[in-house]
């Protein structure tokens, strides 16, 4: 028979511990319900929403010293410096992407349905996007990795009756579907192989040594194709242009950094974990090198042929996976420390870009390249806040954007993978034609005749604001954020 | 010859390749979901297989989770599924050309 | 004993899996699938986890097969065979590339070192629902509850994908 009184139940230290997550969930929960009983004021969703993320980002903000790592019920999740770090990382996405969806005509337009919903629906992706950065076991890394994606399938076709929406989140689902049997036909063998659930034990089982290289490789493989697809890296990338094309602009802004965040930090927690022992025993190295440079090139590439602005920040975005890729090769903790830095500067400048796509749209009713013509005199601030994202992204000084690419660029060398290094100078090279296209339709192409002013609300000036300052504080003063992503990785179980 | 271990993965394996291309080869998008369900299932395969190997009921507990996952996938899947009929009258993925540049 | 079950049921459930990926219409794939998990059911039971054969009939071949076929019925045009899918070099794939995949692995596995057998006759864990529970309520009590929370999404997205005011299309 089965004993309570022998059941692993939770207590309050491990909810403690855990209070980020639970008030994400709790904001989900609360939100429905307060969606349900006051009709048609989708203010009340908003407002709670708003308030569990800001106090969570909060939580994550005073985690950010965490002393030691700590286990909570067993093996399940971990509560340490990476988890803090991350869960920073997405409150914040929340807090900005909510602001922003407020005032945007896709999500609060005339005749649009559940916008209550909505905001349920980034607390619960922000929770599970949180609970993905801390499973250090297989059950759980596969349920986190799940709720996040069945949201993003909903939110994805979350323009009702808009045909574009709909096939986006059909073909996301679908592959994603797929891809996600996979990864899990990777973790059935792991478990096999290895004879653990836990991360740990994984790792306590490959360092022995009693595992086969070739199956080793084969199981590799078969898990990067779910986290590959998680964040867009080639050849698991097709889905991005279209899904970020299809879908309402916040959720596309939402996707561009925080799934795929989160798929970097259960990358991080699983491969650093369980194969750092073995990194050299097969060609790991080279394996990620090679995936790599064909993402930063194919996304790169793809870019410049572009003309509707959504594809070419999607387009940028699997490039930018490629850069980061670049510091996965050894597993290092400098690697990390350059990955978690990038991380937190690439969700700055990339959101931000979205959002002006977002501002834009809202009376311009386009993204095509075209119809920029002349937005820098159209509406001022937000082109300005623009052009910061834009030169971040590039990788140009005196931006954030430039440090982060100086460390990735940084580990490369130090591990003497030279071609490696210049493959990625060239990429950036050729990412600059296509930033400075979208500049140059913001400045130096003419706007038609009687084109007005293309009013932006103060509240999206602010939520771009909020972005665009650390962009340009953290190209010139970068020491404080290196210093969190520094205590981060020192503070890391299983390292 | 015993059934042993290796039977049974053999024959997940041909499930989990009989799902694979049948998601990559077909284009109504139900026989596609299908197709996923037959990958989903040859994954418990192997799960319950090396749980019995290993006397470890962990694997069983994965299979579980999977069948929850299967379930809440297939109702979201369906219900996007409903919605590309109503718009567009298929289910036929070649049919879904309007995010195409 | 053992041994036939396993092959019939093999055989049967790779045989039902192959054409429900190659029939033409939706019905009799679903009809296939249905067939295919009754017979994983069985394959469940020769593993000793009576639990997950149970639940394999309860959730997959009913529960999600009937939601298939629910879809199916209600949207009538997928029913009928598209003319599209008469592409015979994708029913070769399906038919030929696992069967021979398959052959290769079992070779590759034979040539490296035989088929690993179960050790001893009797299996020592049987995965009843209790031992299953044990565990459940134990160790992956946040699993367990990270899965409710999955479904409730299942919920809200259905609704949310689903419901709307005006009358169907079609009707």
């Amino acid at each position: 028979m089965l004993n309570v009184e022998t059941l692993n139940l939770p207590n309050w230290a491990d909810a403690r511990a855990f209070v980020p997550e639970l008030v994400m969930f709790g904001a989900f929960l609360a939100a429905l319900l307060g969606d349900i009983i006051a009709k048609r004021r989708p203010w009340v969703p908003f407002a709670i929403v708003l308030f569990g993320a800001v106090t969570a980002l909060s939580y994550a903000v005073a985690g950010l010293d965490i002393q030691a790592p700590a286990k909570i019920l067993g093996d399940m999740v971990v509560v340490d410096g990476m988890s803090s770090f991350f869960r920073m990382l997405f409150a914040l996405t929340a807090v900005v992407t909510v602001l922003f969806s407020w005032k945007s005509e896709e999500i609060m337009g005339p005749g649009r349905e559940h916008k209550g919903e909505f905001y349920a629906l980034i607390a619960l992706m922000t929770g599970g996007m949180m609970v993905m950065a801390e499973s250090t076991d297989l059950i759980m890394l596969y349920l986190s990795m799940e709720l996040v994606s069945l949201t993003s399938y909903v939110m994805a076709g979350w323009m009702r009756g808009s045909l574009r929406s709909t096939e986006a989140s059909l073909k996301y689902m679908i592959f994603g579907a797929m891809s996600s049997g996979i990864m899990l036909f990777g973790l059935s063998l792991i478990f096999g192989l290895t004879g653990s659930m836990t991360f740990e034990g994984i790792r306590a089982a490959l360092s022995a040594g009693t595992v086969d290289p070739l199956a080793l490789l084969t199981v590799t493989v078969l898990v990067l194709a779910g986290l590959g697809y998680k964040i867009a890296m080639v050849p698991f990338h097709f889905w991005a242009p279209d899904v970020y094309e299809g879908s309402p602009t916040p959720v596309a802004a939402f996707f561009s950094v925080g799934p795929k965040a989160a798929g970097f930090a259960l990358m991080i927690r699983f491969f650093y974990t369980t194969l750092q022992p073995v990194v050299d025993q097969f060609d790991w190295p080279l394996m990620i090198a090679v995936l790599s440079v064909i993402t930063m090139t194919v996304g790169n590439l793809s870019a410049v042929r572009q003309t509707n602005v959504k594809r070419i920040l999607a387009y940028s975005s699997i490039a930018h996976v490629g850069y980061l890729l670049m510091a996965f090769l050894m597993l290092t903790e400098q690697g990390l420390q350059a990955i978690l830095f990038y991380l937190f500067v690439y969700t700055l400048m990339n959101l931000g870009a979205f959002l002006f796509v977002t501002a834009v749209n809202n009376s311009l009713k386009s993204e095509h390249l075209a119809d920029y013509a002349g937005l820098g005199f159209r509406s001022p601030w937000a082109s300005v806040m623009m052009m910061i994202f834009l030169f971040s992204l590039t990788g140009v000084p005196p931006f954030a954007g430039f440090i982060g690419k100086f460390y990735l660029f940084a580990e490369v060398m130090r591990r003497e993978w030279y071609w490696l290094a210049i493959v990625g100078v060239l990429n950036s090279v050729v990412s600059l034609y296509y930033y400075m296209k979208i500049a140059r339709a913001l400045y130096f192409d003419k706007a038609p005749e009687g084109a007005g002013a293309v009013p932006v609300p103060a509240l999206q000036i602010f939520a771009m604001a909020l972005l665009a300052v650390p962009t340009l504080l953290l190209g010139v003063m970068w020491g404080p954020l290196k210093g969190v992503a520094d205590r981060a990785v020192a503070v890391i179980a299983g390292l | 010859m015993e059934v042993g271990l290796t039977h049974y993965l053999i024959l997940a394996g041909a499930l989990f390749l009989t799902g694979t291309a049948g998601v990559l080869t077909r284009r109504n998008s139900l026989i596609m979901f299908m197709s996923v369900e037959i990958m989903l299932s040859s994954v418990n395969i192997v799960f319950a297989a090396y749980s019995r190997a290993s006397g470890d009921l962990s694997g069983h507990v994965f299979v579980l989770m999977n069948f929850a996952v299967a379930a809440a996938e297939a109702a979201i899947g369906l219900a996007i599924l409903v919605e590309i009929f109503r718009l567009r009258r298929s289910v036929n993925v070649d049919d879904l050309n309007s995010l195409m540049e | 004993m053992e041994s036939i079950l396993f092959y019939l049921f093999a055989v049967l459930m790779l045989g039902s899996a192959v054409m429900t990926v190659t029939s033409r219409s939706a019905v009799a794939a679903a009809v296939w699938l249905v067939f295919c998990f009754v017979n994983a059911a069985g394959v469940f039971a020769l593993l000793s986890a009576p639990f997950l054969a149970i639940l394999q009939i309860l959730i997959y071949a009913g529960a999600i097969m009937v939601l298939f076929l629910f879809v199916i019925m209600m949207l009538q045009g997928p029913v009928l065979p598209d003319e599209r899918e008469r592409r015979p070099w994708s029913r070769i794939a399906v038919l030929v590339l696992p069967p021979a995949s398959a052959a290769v692995i079992l070779i590759a596995w034979l040539a490296r070192g035989g088929v690993t057998a179960f050790s001893g006759a009797q299996p020592a864990v049987r995965g009843t629902a209790e031992a299953v529970a044990e565990l459940l309520l134990n160790r992956y009590l946040l699993a367990f509850e990270l899965i409710s929370v999955v479904l409730l999404v299942a919920i809200v997205g259905a609704m949310a994908l689903g419901r709307r005011k005006e009358e169907l299309p079609w009707k």
